[in-house]
Formats: structure tokens, C-alpha cells, sequence
């Protein structure tokens, strides 16, 4: 070889060494020590199961979307997170496909408990995945609305599936986990009793959705859903759907639209402007404060908005 | 595959080994940057740069057939749609008098905007998002078997088809008289760029690919004096930017991908200030 392709083969060589250990020094892998970890897919799922296991302080709850604040549409598992998933007894998910990255979990560990949130939640009532203007004929499928959490009653169900495979992972702490399943349960429970309330002089009447996920919480409120939009990041919206929603307003006289900041802010507007409808933007409760009460303070400031938009123009 | 799991584990002794999706996204990396970096030399000689972008692109549109047409797996319609896609991008710079990235622009935004279009219709767009990016570590053994078979077909190409290429991209006339059958090859060459785009997609992602392509070559360009350095060098920086891009992302909990393209620019850029000096 020449004197020229040794010196790049050695630069290179030596390059990759400094780099590699300087990365490995900047390294983040700090997991160990005794606890046992479980890790959860997303958010809402991490808050149900700070709170299953409030008080255990062997078992260590790791989200492996912390900072993502969106439905994990998107998500792409990095190195850390296979790590991260190597010393774990369970990985627990909202499920109905809305991990798309399992396939490859399962591909590398696959004796990993997967715990589903959504176990038996196909025999429970689900809201209609998408409706347009009803004269079209649509062949569209969207697949299932998986954004259960958004109902209190079907979290009630996500947090007992929860408890239930928790407690087949950890028997030894099978008392101290029910009894938080029972006691945040109970919780949940009030806050459907006050949307219940709150919501009952509101029942039938028509609101819009920019997010299928809110078809879960309309249908606990009572309200009937005029118009939804299944509304991503990456979806440029076609004039016709834009027509299509701003007619379901107008025939059904519909005086809120509830949307979420994140993926239809700009649509929101637009919608806002043309049908003079108020537009009610609401919290998806996909990230935020990691704190037990999270999801509680969140619908119940949803409910708060929710009441305030119904009023203002109901 | 037990046994080549086991000699990566005896000749690198070090803690990330020992997860299989690191081993086999190193095998993947060890096949896609030699692929990468000999395809990038004859992609760059031949002015193609821009074309292996409009097959990235045109990945979208595959995708979408695939979903409307229910296949569980959308690889083989995404390698058939780019393979037509560049058989009729081929066909008509060879007919029209239009420049060439004219043409190929004309077909990109094409392949995107009919992906879109059906995806707003029957699909969900969000689903395949993960595509823009790519994920090396998700790779199954039987996806690296494809990759090991491009590799193989890379090569007999190069080794065949190097001369003529070249020659092609030197002087299409002057090939000609040759006696090169420059269609055919043109042809032959612009549907392996096909092939290897779409099958690399899915772990490199659609929006860095044409980068792995790219830079390695046009990084050997800048110090190389002979054909025989450019490829050399093409290959190692390529190889060096994936091994180390992939180990560093590990350690600093970076998606690999992006890792791996930020170290080949950094080559590119450090090859940039040697440029003059080395080619003498």
C-alpha cells in the first residue's frame, strides 16, 4: 500500500478510537443497582403505573418515550431504549397497534412480558373511528381508535389490566399493588362521576373533533360527534375534508370544536375563522409532569375547558 | 447465524456485543458501508447523485400501492414501483432534451405527491413516518441475507461493469464507437441503484440515504489521485462512519442513523482542507 493510504488508514483508525471513547466516556448507560425495573411505552401508560406501584420502592418505572409528547406515531427505539428494555421484568403498552415498535422488541427479547393495557377492550363500546359528511360513500380505514386513556371509564379498564399482569410479574407485591389499583381506580372513578355531572345538561348535543382521540372523551360526555378529523403531523388535509367538516358545523349547528395543539393548530384556526365556532382546545394528556396526579389534573382541567367553551356559546 | 453471534462475541470483547440487535445492526452496517461506498463512486462519477434521491423518494409512492393493495410486507412493491420508476425516468432523459435533473425532479415530486395522494385517500401516513428516519436496529436476520445478496450483486456488477460505466460517464460518443452498449448499461445501472436504495430505506431512512451515498465518494474525491484510491478510500470512509456512527450512538443514546451521516460529513469536510495537498 502507499505511504498515502496508510496515513488515511490510520487517521481513521485512530479517529474512531478517540471518538468511541470519548462517547463511551460521555456515556449515559447508568442503569443497575437492585431495583427492578418495568418500563412503559408511553405517557398516560407511565402515569397509570407510577401510581400502581406508589409505594414499592423495589420496582422503578421507566418511560421509554420521556419527552415525547405526541402518540408515538413517530417514535423510533434507539440503542439505549433496547438496553433500557434488557434489564426490565415487563414492558407495559397502551396496545390496539399503537406501538408500532414491538415488532422489533419482540424480535430481540423475546421472552420479555408484554403487558397490554387494552386486553378485553374489544368487547367495550368504541367511538366510530372517523366520520365525514354522511352523503359519502368512504372506504377509508384508519384501523381502531386507540386513544382509550382519554375515556376515564375505559382507563379504569387500562389501569386493572395493568394491575393484572403487574401483579402476575411481581406476586410478592400483589396486596400493595391492588390496593393502589383500588385506590387510583377509585379516583378515576370520581372523575367520571364529575364529567357525568358536569356534562349531563350538554348530553346530545353536536361538537366537531380535529383528533379522532377526543372521540373517546365525547362519548363519555354525552356529546354527539358531528364531524371527525383524523388529524396527524404529516397529513396534508385534502379541501374537500376541509368543506366536508365545515358543512357537518353548519348543519348541525355546531358551536364548539375541540382540538389539541400539537397536531391541528393551524387547522384549528382556519376552521375557527370560517364557521365562527369556538374552538376548544384540549390537552391529549400525552405528556407532561411525571407526577402520579398528572392524568387526573389533566382531565380535569379538560373538563373545566370543556364546561367554559360549552357555555360560552351552548 | 449462532455461530457468527458467537466469533463477534469472542473477537469484540465489549458490553454491547452482547445484545443481538447491536450485533446484527453491526453486520448490517458492515454490509450497507462497503455496498454504499462502491455505489457512491460509480453514483457520483456518473452524475446520479440526484437520482438515487428521486428513488428514495419515489419509495413513498411504492409504500402507498403496497398499502392499498393490503400486502402485510410493502418491500417488494416499493422495489418493483422504483424499478419501473427508473426504467421510465431512464427511458425519457434518454428521449427528451430537457437536462437531466430536470427530468429526475419531474419524477421525484411525482413519487411523492402521488404517495401522498393515495395515502390521504386509504392509508395512514403516520404509520410508515418511521420510514423518513429509518431504524438500523430493528434489522431481522433475514433482512440481512437480503442485504449480503445486494452486496454480492454490487460487486459482480463493479467488476463487470466498472470500465464500461466509466467509460460512459467519461464520453457517451467516445463509448459508443467502443462499441459499449451505453443504454443497456445506463439501464442495467440505474435500476441497481433501484434495488439498493429501496432495500437500504428501511434502515437507513428516507431522508439521510442519498447522504450515505453521497458523501463517502465525494469525500474520496477530494484526496484521491488515482480510480483505484477513490474506491479505496470511498469504501474505508464509509465503513469507518458507520462502525464508529453506530458505537457512538450507542454510548451517547443518539439515533444511529443521523450518528452516521454527521461522522461521513465530518470526513467530507475534513478531506475538504486536505484536498490540494494530497492529490499531489
Amino acid at each position: 500500500m502507499k505511504y498515502k493510504t496508510w496515513i488515511v488508514v490510520l487517521s481513521l483508525i485512530l479517529s474512531s478510537a478517540l471518538l468511541i471513547g470519548g462517547a463511551r466516556m460521555l456515556s449515559v448507560h447508568d442503569h443497575g443497582g437492585e431495583q427492578k425495573r418495568v418500563a412503559t411505552s408511553f405517557y398516560p401508560i407511565y402515569i397509570a403505573a407510577l401510581n400502581l406501584t406508589e409505594g414499592i420502592d423495589e420496582i422503578e418505572v421507566i418511560n421509554l418515550t420521556e419527552g415525547q409528547t405526541d402518540c408515538l406515531h413517530d417514535f423510533t427505539l434507539r440503542p439505549q431504549d433496547m438496553v433500557t428494555l434488557e434489564g426490565c421484568a415487563a414492558l407495559l403498552i397502551n396496545g390496539g397497534g399503537m406501538e408500532t415498535f414491538l415488532t422489533a422488541v419482540d424480535g430481540a427479547y423475546p421472552a420479555l412480558p408484554i403487558i397490554d393495557s387494552s386486553a378485553g377492550m374489544e368487547n367495550h363500546a368504541a367511538p366510530a373511528a372517523e366520520m365525514h359528511d354522511h352523503d359519502h360513500d368512504h372506504d377509508h380505514d384508519h384501523g381502531e381508535n386507540t386513544h382509550y386513556w382519554l375515556s376515564p371509564a375505559h382507563y379504569e379498564m387500562q389501569i386493572e389490566a395493568l394491575c393484572h399482569g403487574l401483579t402476575e410479574v411481581f406476586p410478592q407485591y400483589q396486596k400493595q399493588i391492588e390496593a393502589n389499583a383500588e385506590s387510583y381506580i377509585a379516583d378515576v372513578h370520581r372523575l367520571q362521576e364529575a364529567y357525568r355531572t358536569q356534562m349531563a345538561p350538554y348530553a346530545g348535543q353536536h361538537i366537531v373533533i380535529l383528533n379522532e382521540a377526543f372521540a373517546y372523551l365525547a362519548m363519555d360526555c354525552g356529546l354527539e360527534v358531528a364531524g371527525s378529523v383524523h388529524m396527524e403531523q404529516d397529513t396534508a388535509l385534502s379541501a374537500a375534508l376541509l368543506g366536508q367538516i365545515t358543512d357537518s358545523i353548519r348543519a348541525h349547528d355546531v358551536s364548539v370544536v375541540l382540538a389539541e395543539p400539537q397536531y391541528s393548530g393551524a387547522l384549528a384556526q382556519t376552521v375557527e375563522r370560517e364557521t365562527g365556532a369556538l374552538v376548544c382546545t384540549l390537552d391529549a394528556a400525552t405528556g407532561g409532569a411525571n407526577h402520579p396526579d398528572a392524568y387526573l389534573n389533566c382531565m380535569y382541567e379538560n373538563l373545566d375547558l370543556l364546561v367554559r367553551a360549552l357555555k360560552g356559546k351552548g | 447465524m449462532e455461530l457468527i453471534y458467537q466469533l463477534m462475541e469472542t473477537l469484540l470483547p465489549v458490553s454491547w456485543i452482547h445484545y443481538d440487535f447491536m450485533k446484527n445492526a453491526l453486520l448490517a452496517v458492515l454490509m450497507i458501508a462497503p455496498l454504499f461506498g462502491l455505489m457512491g463512486t460509480m453514483v457520483v462519477n456518473n452524475g446520479m447523485a440526484f437520482f438515487s434521491d428521486a428513488v428514495g423518494h419515489s419509495a413513498l409512492c411504492g409504500i402507498a400501492i403496497g398499502v392499498v393493495l393490503g400486502l402485510s410486507d410493502t418491500t417488494p412493491a416499493m422495489i418493483a414501483f422504483a424499478v419501473l420508476f427508473a426504467v421510465g425516468l431512464n427511458l425519457i432523459r434518454q428521449t427528451n432534451h430537457a437536462s437531466a435533473d430536470t427530468i429526475i425532479s419531474v419524477f421525484s415530486s411525482l413519487g411523492v405527491a402521488a404517495g401522498l395522494a393515495i395515502l390521504s385517500r386509504g392509508g395512514d401516513f403516520s404509520r410508515y413516518s418511521g420510514m423518513l428516519v429509518g431504524d438500523i436496529l430493528s434489522i431481522a436476520p433475514r433482512e440481512l441475507a437480503y442485504l449480503a445478496g445486494a452486496l454480492v450483486l454490487t460487486v459482480i456488477f463493479w467488476l463487470f461493469g466498472f470500465n464500461a460505466l466509466h467509460a460512459v460517464s467519461v464520453n457517451r460518443s467516445l463509448a459508443r464507437s467502443r462499441r459499449i452498449p451505453v443504454a443497456v448499461i445506463d439501464m442495467l445501472f440505474a435500476v441497481l441503484i433501484a434495488v439498493i436504495v429501496t432495500l437500504s430505506i428501511k434502515w437507513i431512512g428516507l431522508l439521510m440515504i442519498n447522504a450515505m451515498l453521497i458523501l463517502p465518494a465525494a469525500a474520496s474525491r477530494n484526496i484521491s489521485s488515482t480510480v483505484r484510491e477513490y474506491h479505496l478510500y470511498s469504501i474505508l470512509f464509509s465503513c469507518f462512519s458507520g462502525i464508529t456512527g453506530l458505537v457512538m450512538s450507542y454510548y451517547l443514546n443518539i439515533a444511529s442513523g443521523p450518528m452516521i451521516v454527521i461522522l461521513a460529513a465530518a470526513v467530507f469536510f475534513v478531506t475538504h482542507l486536505f484536498r490540494g495537498r494530497a492529490r499531489n
